[in-house]
């Protein structure tokens, strides 16, 4: 984005804001859940230098190009609060939880920042509300990167009433919901142009079947 | 002795009143035998003060070796820690060099880069399993504001960039190539 001929990291500025968000968020459920300051600052300071420069080291390990990847962060963030349940365990998992309901929240925001900066950009497309990238393609495009923001933050408001209820479930049901949009979302992107499934896709379907069939298999040693 | 009740004359050892049937208060001997209850219990807890003071002498040998023990697992912790976060740089610095001998080296030059993660990590495992430990405190305070100060150099730098370069920041990958420029 360029202001007054100076080019705006607004992608960062996004990312930055999301880790606040969800830092913020995580903060508040486990002050709601009675754990200790103490026990929450030492996680929330793992959230961001974990979350962050971790999927970005991870992304450069494997692809030998520093991006950000939306289900490495997620699969980092996942890792570290299963490491500090471990090290220092709360009652029903509390950790665990506030992370997987963060998940929606901070991919909704840092999708902002995508549409900014003109990335995960959409199928070609002249309706309502077409963006074009001048720096890009150059052609009017679909705002998926919008669309994604507003249903992954409507999904984090519809979980956190959803957790009142069910709050069991509430990890296997924030894995459906999300790995089920994520998928259905992919068919607008541009890379559905030359491929029929893509790499996120894939492994939104194999989230969906690890879940379903886990959530079977307890059902039935519950019976 | 009288009764109570009716004045009537009790004998010693009667236990009601013959004429009105009033109980009769033995007071003496249930009085005796309380006071010597008491100073048979006197002498038992004195007993146990000096059971406690022994069982107390006892065990604080083995408490102190538990808090030794504990002092030496944090210890041996928070060096872990500072051992991966030193071998990081030296580990992806004599990697680079091999892959410049041999193309094999190359992939595992970007390993140790999760070094720092697994020395911050250990760090915070060392704080929460020993919380008195004020070595693993100052190790986390100290990664901590590291990565404070990693965080505002590289937005100086890209403020730097932003404004004397001008086109530095491209497309989805800016956040990867502000890192790439500050790490060639």
């Amino acid at each position: 984005m360029t202001i007054n001929q100076i080019k705006f990291p607004i992608y960062m500025t996004c990312i930055i804001l999301a880790f606040i968000g969800a830092c913020v968020f995580i903060y508040k459920y486990l002050m709601n859940k009675k754990i200790k300051k103490k026990d929450i600052l030492l996680y929330v300071s793992m959230i961001v230098p974990f979350g962050l420069l971790g999927s970005l080291i991870v992304c450069y390990i494997i692809d030998k190009n520093m991006g950000l990847s939306s289900y490495i962060g997620c699969f980092v963030l996942i890792l570290t609060s299963i490491f500090y349940e471990k090290v220092n365990p709360s009652k029903n998992l509390e950790y665990v939880r506030c992370t997987m309901l963060s998940m929606p929240l901070l991919y909704g925001i840092s999708k902002l920042g995508c549409f900014f900066a003109g990335c995960c950009y959409g199928l070609p497309y002249n309706g309502l509300f077409s963006v074009t990238y001048s720096s890009g393609l150059n052609i009017p495009l679909f705002p998926i990167q919008l669309l994604e923001s507003l249903v992954f933050i409507g999904l984090f408001i519809g979980l956190l009433f959803i957790n009142k209820k069910h709050s069991k479930n509430i990890i296997s049901i924030t894995i459906i919901v999300c790995a089920f949009a994520k998928f259905a979302l992919d068919f607008l992107r541009y890379d559905h142009l030359t491929k029929v499934i893509t790499t996120n896709q894939i492994i939104s379907l194999m989230l969906l079947f690890i879940v379903i069939v886990n959530m079977i298999r307890k059902k039935l040693l519950n019976k | 002795m009288k009764c109570s009740k009716c004045g009537y004359e009790i004998n010693e050892g009667d236990k009601f009143c013959r004429e009105c049937g009033q109980v009769v208060e033995s007071t003496t001997p249930e009085k005796e035998v309380k006071e010597k209850t008491k100073k048979v219990e006197e002498p038992k807890e004195e007993v146990k003060e000096e059971v406690k003071t022994e069982v107390t002498t006892v065990t604080n040998k083995p408490e102190e070796k538990r808090i030794v023990s504990s002092m030496a697992n944090d210890t041996f912790f928070c060096l872990c820690s500072i051992i991966c976060y030193i071998a990081c740089p030296l580990l992806t610095g004599l990697f680079a060099y091999l892959a410049t001998k041999s193309d094999v080296f190359s992939l595992f030059a970007r390993i140790p880069m999760i070094l720092p993660f697994v020395a911050y990590a250990l760090a915070i495992y060392a704080k929460v399993k020993y919380p008195e430990s004020k070595f693993a405190k100052i190790l986390l305070i100290i990664y901590i504001v590291l990565f404070v100060l990693g965080i505002i150099l590289m937005i100086i730098a890209v403020i730097a960039c932003a404004i004397f370069l001008r086109d530095c920041l491209e497309g989805c990958q800016g956040l990867g190539s502000i890192i790439s420029l500050l790490f060639g």
